[in-house]
């Protein structure tokens, strides 16, 4: 095996050399062959420290002396990860309606939630914003995330809810960011104008060429979307100076698992990043096999094009990079109940917006949060989730309450499958974060 | 050992202001797991 450990180093041995990992001190570092050979093979689906091989003479060497220095060190540098209860990021339900019929779709099999919502009530959501703008400190910033549904059925509540948030802010110095992701179909030249006149992020959900994504991703009729949605891409694109970003986000399951085609393909369309997540409920372990395989593949046809300008549009190798270069902690893979909360399209408010439909799971309605409830959510989630022995672990954050529950039947029971993939999503980026530092120095 | 050694290099960081205190933001398509 290639990947060895030593309490809180981790080191993987590639044709190019030796990358290590330093768990708590987000370092990444070149080790010798002397290094390499002391440390105790692991695979990447465990989370265990393995028991130090009984080799007296590892005592003596200079090598070892080094590692086991370098592993006791405490990096002062290295940020906490804590996060303390404000909420400064909502998502919202604009609708809870949609003119596609994804397979793999997770809300309610359709965009409803199990409740068919066409509009969200303006006169209940702009007081409830209000709400949260007001528990912020001056100079905070604040995230609003348009989500469904398909947001862009209805367009002019993003409009009216963005100039109320913008204007609210203001006289406290917050800053807003505002983020919208839809599936591309209903980009008319009325919501081009729309956009053109606020500031935003989009993400488009898009599988892959018309032949998968038709397969993946059709009409709520049965009906090709490809083409509707790439050519909302293609308006999306011709208007990108006014907008903050354009994006891609795909879904990878057994039955769409040819990431490097798709990722050709997005790359073909010009967009400023693109995303390869994979589907929580596919169970499929060759498949998941085959997902970080090709994750290696893209991630070197990125480096070998574009270097790491070119890897970070790869989004999540892009926000590990960003951890190991700010060297800040994840203590939570989300800010679920913390300093995140999703609202309905009734108004009502969750954790989660997988949790959306969920009785059980309302944290709040309206002005009224359930304090209580969102008790349970401030430790932190490496904690909750008993991570400690895990050398991903603050890069990671703990994973997906959500993930964890519906495949362990308890949010802070982890799904291993989750944290092997995501264990391989991390060293994938140790290994480029070298090269792309070295570089550096 | 706050500076590499011959066994062990450590690379420089980019220093940058954290941009996030919390994991990857969920994608909300296709299921929440944001390890992308």
């Amino acid at each position: 095996m290639n990947l060895k450990r030593f309490d809180d180093i981790i080191a993987y041995k590639a044709e190019n050399g030796i990358t290590a990992f330093h768990a708590r001190n987000l370092e990444v570092a070149e080790v010798s062959e002397e290094i390499f050979s002391q440390m105790t093979p692991i695979e990447l689906k465990s989370s265990t420290v393995p028991r130090l091989a009984l080799s007296p003479s590892f005592d003596e060497t200079e090598s070892f002396r080094h590692l086991k220095q370098w592993n006791d060190e405490q990096n002062l540098e290295v940020l906490s990860g804590e996060v303390k209860f404000g909420i400064k990021s909502l998502t919202l339900n604009v609708t809870q309606i949609c003119n596609l019929k994804c397979t793999y779709c997770a809300a309610g099999g359709d965009g409803t939630y199990g409740e068919a919502i066409n509009k969200v009530s303006i006169e209940k959501t702009l007081p409830q914003l209000k709400f949260f703008l007001e528990s912020l400190k001056s100079g905070s910033t604040f995230s609003l995330s348009f989500v469904g549904g398909e947001p862009f059925l209805y367009p002019e509540a993003m409009k009216v809810i963005y100039d109320y948030v913008i204007a609210e802010a203001k006289p406290k110095n917050i800053q807003c960011k505002f983020m919208v992701t839809t599936n591309g179909t209903l980009i008319t030249d009325k919501v081009i104008e729309m956009l053109k006149t606020i500031k935003i992020y989009v993400t488009v959900s898009l599988d892959g060429t018309k032949e998968i994504n038709d397969q993946m991703r059709p009409a709520k009729n049965g009906k090709s979307s490809t083409e509707a949605t790439l050519d909302g891409l293609k308006k999306l694109i011709s208007i990108r100076d006014n907008l903050l970003s354009v994006g891609i986000a795909a879904v990878v399951t057994k039955e769409n698992s040819n990431i490097k085609d798709n990722y050709l393909f997005f790359k073909s369309l010009n967009v400023d990043w693109c995303e390869f997540n994979y589907a929580y409920a596919e169970r499929d372990q060759n498949t998941q096999a085959e997902y970080l395989k090709q994750m290696a593949e893209i991630a070197e046809i990125a480096w070998q094009t574009g270097g790491e300008n070119e890897l970070r549009k790869i989004r999540t190798i892009n926000a590990y990079f960003d951890v190991l270069d700010s060297q800040q902690r994840i203590e939570n893979f989300c800010g679920a109940g913390k300093s995140y909360l999703m609202i309905d399209a009734k108004n009502r408010v969750y954790t989660c917006p997988w949790l959306v439909g969920e009785n059980d799971e309302i944290v709040g309605e309206n002005l009224q949060l359930d304090y209580d409830k969102l008790g349970k959510y401030q430790k932190p989630l490496i904690e909750l989730n008993n991570c400690n022995n895990c050398w991903a672990r603050f890069v990671c954050g703990g994973g997906c309450m959500y993930v964890h529950r519906e495949h362990t039947g308890d949010k802070h029971k982890k799904d291993e499958m989750f944290c092997e993939r995501t264990r391989g999503l991390i060293l994938l980026t140790i290994l480029y974060y070298k090269k792309a530092r070295a570089a550096v120095v | 050992m706050e500076t590499s050694t011959k066994h062990i290099v450590k690379v420089k960081p980019v220093k940058r202001i954290p941009t996030r205190s919390t994991g990857i933001s969920c994608p909300p398509t296709g299921g929440p797991d944001s390890a992308g």
